[in-house]
């Protein structure tokens, strides 16, 4: 039995200098604001949660051995991790160990925009699995409307939430909620990648979307989740600058915004490299934020009509932008299920 | 699809385009657009002095006359 006893008045020194190394090394709140909002990554420095002191755990059991213990959002296969984002196995003298926490929360629990659905709602999370050689990550972004085309309902949502940037098959599985969110991709297929438009490297772009064919139409709902709620059409509005808007996304869920330039050409940071995007609708949040990371594929609908007006991409902190969703319709000929 | 803006009309959307062209290869420009019957020049930082006046020159040049203001936005990324 373990009897090692550590309290906070009686750490040694070569404990605390090795989790002073650690955090300096593998802790950056930037890195973990990133991991926790869209994607986690093999890289320790975009996976590690938190650092403590305790322990060390072999098969379950707690050891005498003292360790510097790394609180990762989930532990990942080893082969997914390159030798050089590997967590050490000592840091100085002193031991460490990895321990899957999830990630932490300010006392919220999930959000049900981040939970399973079903049917799952416009406003709730979904994405795609890497593959390849990125293998391991997970991310998830918004489901922004259910659409139609042909007899058949599809899932609309952005490129890079349900293609990966171009880089998936068609036919690619998607799941509700995305793999970041719950991470049992066996149980929440729902829907496959049909379509999307490319986005393009040398030459502006107008739309980042992409829809995928709903496996079974009794799995999604076209009613947006709180506060959103039922469109009165699905017929789009044109934007008008100081139009009121509204959102329901994966991220920071219900928010409301004003529309501030209808026209805009802007360059985004993308896995691709920085794209430009031409004739966008820019968007300013009231009290707080409109958007942020995950909340890509959010439908944006007039207040006052209840009416789609934009679909969700990109922005910064302050600013966020959207595609005019005639546009979007239009490429991927389609219309939106009210 | 170019859309019109409200007061603007299309030499406003033509003046944008060749404002952006000129602008957009700049690295501490986010984007160009149109706010009612302003354009907009959105910055990736708050310019230093010689930056303003380089923009404000390059404003001069293809949209003379045309009232214009900045807004910092930081950098724009896919969310």
């Amino acid at each position: 039995m373990a009897n090692l006893v550590l309290s906070r008045s009686s750490i040694p020194q070569t404990l605390l200098d090795a989790k002073k190394s650690a955090m300096a090394d593998f802790f950056t709140e930037g890195d973990v604001a990133m991991a926790v909002t869209f994607l986690a990554h093999p890289n320790p420095r975009h996976n590690v949660m938190g650092i403590g002191l305790g322990r060390k755990l072999v098969k379950g059991k707690l050891t005498d051995v003292p360790c510097v213990r790394f609180y990762v959002e989930r532990k990942l296969d080893k082969q997914a991790i390159s030798k050089e984002f590997m967590l050490p196995q000592r840091i100085g003298q002193v031991a460490t160990d990895v321990i899957a926490s999830g990630r932490f929360w300010a006392y919220a629990g999930a959000s049900k925009e981040r939970s399973r659905l079903r049917p799952a709602r416009p406003g709730c999370s979904i994405g795609f699995a890497f593959t390849g050689a990125q293998s391991g990550n997970i991310m998830a972004g918004t489901f922004g409307a259910v659409v139609e085309s042909g007899g058949k309902r599809f899932i609309l949502s952005n490129n890079h939430v349900l293609a990966h940037e171009n880089a998936l098959p068609l036919g690619s599985t998607i799941f509700q909620p995305g793999l970041l969110d719950k991470n049992t991709p066996q149980t929440d297929k729902i829907g496959k990648l049909s379509k999307f438009v490319t986005l393009e490297t040398a030459n502006p772009n107008h739309v980042d979307c992409a829809i995928a064919e709903i496996l079974e139409n009794n799995l999604v709902s076209p009613t947006v989740m709180p506060k959103v709620n039922k469109l009165k059409s699905g017929q789009p509005v044109v934007a008008t600058v100081g139009m009121r808007v509204e959102k329901t996304g994966r991220t920071t869920g219900y928010t409301s915004g004003t529309i501030r330039d209808i026209s805009a050409n802007v360059k985004v940071g993308y896995d691709l490299g920085t794209l430009t995007f031409e004739d966008q609708i820019i968007i300013v949040g009231g009290t707080k934020s409109f958007s942020d990371a995950g909340d890509s594929g959010s439908l944006i609908v007039e207040q006052k009509s209840k009416r789609p007006v934009g679909l969700l991409f990109a922005g910064s902190d302050s600013h966020t932008i959207a595609n005019h969703i005639e546009d979007v319709l239009q490429q991927l000929n389609v219309s939106i299920v009210a | 699809m170019p859309k019109q803006d409200e007061s603007g009309g299309h030499d406003l959307l033509e003046t944008k385009q060749r404002l952006s062209a000129k602008l957009m290869p700049l690295d501490f420009i986010s984007g160009v657009g149109i706010a009612g019957s302003k354009l907009v020049v959105y910055l990736v930082r708050p310019l230093e002095p010689e930056e303003s006046k380089e923009v404000r020159e390059i404003v001069d040049a293809n949209a003379p006359g045309r009232p214009f203001e900045f807004v910092t936005t930081g950098v724009f990324k896919k969310k």
